[in-house]
């Protein structure tokens, strides 16, 4: 048992240093696999933001972890192929750069989550799972339907979009690359959480009469939220399509919204670095139990059902000494 | 000259289904006053707060806070505004500690609530307000200390210290000494007294010796229906009021 800052700082002292490892065991897939988990970790952390601290179920978040993908994948294929984007009338360049792709990423992927959230908000509950879910399937389906990006067979990148003076096609930059945008979110998640927004958002979580008797619209409040939440995962989306080099409508699915939630829950879904364990440990169980069975899932199942049974604030509450209560007030 | 009312309502009336809750109201605050609303369970008087507060829409009728018709505002912007009130049952944020439910409304106050990057907690002037807020009510020595882990009684009070940080120009009380012993009772008719200077006070009390020891004027409410209003003698007399509420206890 540790303190919770402790545990956190162990936790970036130790990916920092994944690399190293890698290399002392002379086996650079760890660090590919590695930024696979700091690429969910940050899908998850945006998720958490709303669903840990503002109460908000949402089922869709593939929506924007694949619009992230999409963005990333399309505006390189359209680089590398010299043909323009054509939007009605307009017509766009393609870009390899992902600093531009970034900034697309973050604007397009704020426009669907305001959209999303702004009909999603006006439910609550069940029907509030249901329409993100619902949302996600749509644009599921339309991109299998859509064949000139590949349809259901997806998109190849032939190379990973780049970065001036660094060479994305390296792990270990690329890694670090993820790494610096883990930090950079989690910063970011923490501002937020000591801020008026995120005070106003976990206290709209618990008592909205009391929230609004105060003066604050909890709408407001938790489309805000819904979308920088959304951002951040539609940014991990980018990453994660120039990690695989690929993007298909399989990160669009409900299984990956499934998968991010999962993810969330079993780190702890009210700690900031709940979702980096989260994805630690979902991947190390994909990784270990998908080598012995292929029911793997089956004992993912399981674990979930173990840990919502005695353990509702995950993985993160064996570890650390602090408790649940004294968190959400700072 | 007339005086003007802080609030008036005008032809309220709210029905739900069949049943009329508040049936065709008039009705007015003064400064410096205390006006209690009275009644037996279910004759209209939470509903009738719930709606001047926002948080219930009126079929038909009017409300004016300081003669702006706010009939069509939401919650939040009547807060706002001024009209400030407590929860028949105690409604604040459990999880967080004392003096956050504090900073959160004073922050709700100043409508700066969106901002996603300053640091609340660092906020030395609502740090300060707060404490200021927490003195008046007698809370000072609990500001760090979890809303969960509070007695009904200090709930109550920290329900008081949040109307009062909204800077009110209406307070709206609602059964603010349901739960309470005879010294936290005691303790919130000397702050009421104190509080109407600063705003009139609308007060929803069964205990009726707190009303009669606080109310400047008195108002009967039964069936939606308001059936008798005026200074405490006078309701005490009034038949009716004796009939359908204060029966054998006056």
């Amino acid at each position: 048992m540790m303190s919770e800052k402790k545990l956190n700082f162990l936790i970036l002292i130790f990916l920092f240093l994944v690399p190293l490892f890698s290399m002392l065991l002379n086996d650079i897939y760890i660090t590919t696999l590695f930024s696979k988990i700091v690429i969910l970790a940050i899908a998850g952390i945006g998720l958490n933001l709303i669903l840990g601290y503002g109460g908000m179920v949402s089922f869709g978040h593939a929506a924007f972890f694949g619009l992230g993908g999409y963005i990333a994948g399309i505006l390189a294929f359209h680089f590398n192929n010299y043909e323009p984007i054509q939007i009605l009338v307009f017509e766009f360049e393609g870009t390899n750069q992902l600093l531009l792709i970034w900034i697309f990423t973050l604007i397009f992927s704020s426009i669907l989550a305001f959209f999303i959230g702004y009909f999603s908000l006006r439910t609550t509950g069940v029907y509030f799972i249901m329409i993100t879910l619902a949302f996600a399937q749509m644009l599921y389906y339309f991109s299998i339907s859509w064949p000139t990006y590949g349809g259901e067979d997806g998109l190849s990148l032939s190379l990973r979009n780049q970065i001036p003076f660094l060479n994305t096609m390296d792990p270990t930059t690329f890694f670090y690359i993820c790494y610096v945008w883990l930090i950079i979110t989690i910063i970011l998640v923490k501002l937020i959480l000591n801020s008026p927004l995120g005070i106003s958002l976990k206290a709209s979580k618990e008592n909205e009469d009391r929230v609004r008797s105060v003066g604050i619209n909890p709408k407001k409040v938790k489309l805000i939220s819904f979308i920088i939440s959304g951002a951040i995962t539609g940014l991990a989306g980018s990453l994660y399509a120039d990690l695989n080099r690929f993007v298909s409508p399989t990160i669009l699915s409900w299984q990956m919204s499934g998968e991010i939630m999962i993810l969330v829950i079993l780190g702890g879904m009210f700690r900031l670095y709940g979702p980096i364990l989260g994805a630690f440990f979902y991947i190390l169980l994909e990784q270990f139990l998908g080598g012995i069975t292929e029911n793997w899932q089956f004992w993912l199942g399981f674990i979930i059902l173990l840990e919502v049974l005695y353990a509702k604030a995950g993985i993160m509450s064996f570890l650390i000494k602090d408790k649940y209560d004294e968190k959400t007030s700072s | 000259m007339m005086k003007k009312p802080v609030l008036k309502i005008y032809k309220l009336s709210k029905s739900f289904g069949a049943i009329k809750a508040n049936d065709n109201l008039n009705f007015n605050l003064f400064r410096n006053e205390i006006h209690a609303l009275i009644g037996p369970n279910g004759s209209g008087k939470s509903t009738l707060v719930k709606q001047i507060s926002g948080f219930l829409k009126q079929d038909s009728g009017q409300i004016y806070l300081e003669e702006i018709d706010i009939s069509n505002y939401s919650a939040e912007q009547r807060s706002r505004m001024g009209i400030a009130r407590s929860f028949q049952i105690s409604s604040v944020i459990n999880s967080f500690k004392v003096i956050d439910n504090l900073r959160l409304s004073l922050m709700g106050r100043d409508g700066g609530y969106l901002n996603p990057l300053n640091n609340i907690y660092r906020n030395k002037d609502y740090s300060d307000e707060a404490f200021d807020l927490l003195k008046i009510v007698d809370l000072t020595n609990k500001a760090n200390d979890l809303v969960s882990t509070l007695s009904h009684g200090d709930k109550r009070k920290l329900e008081i210290s949040l109307a009062l940080s909204m800077n009110p120009k209406l307070l709206l009380f609602d059964e603010p000494m349901a739960g309470l012993d005879k010294t936290s009772s005691q303790l919130m008719i000397n702050l009421f007294k104190k509080l109407k200077v600063k705003a009139p006070i609308l007060l929803i009390e069964h205990d009726m010796e707190s009303v009669f020891a606080l109310a400047d004027r008195i108002s009967v409410l039964d069936y939606g229906s308001l059936i008798a209003s005026g200074n405490k003698k006078e309701i005490k007399l009034n038949a009716k009021v004796q009939e359908v509420y204060l029966g054998d206890e006056n």
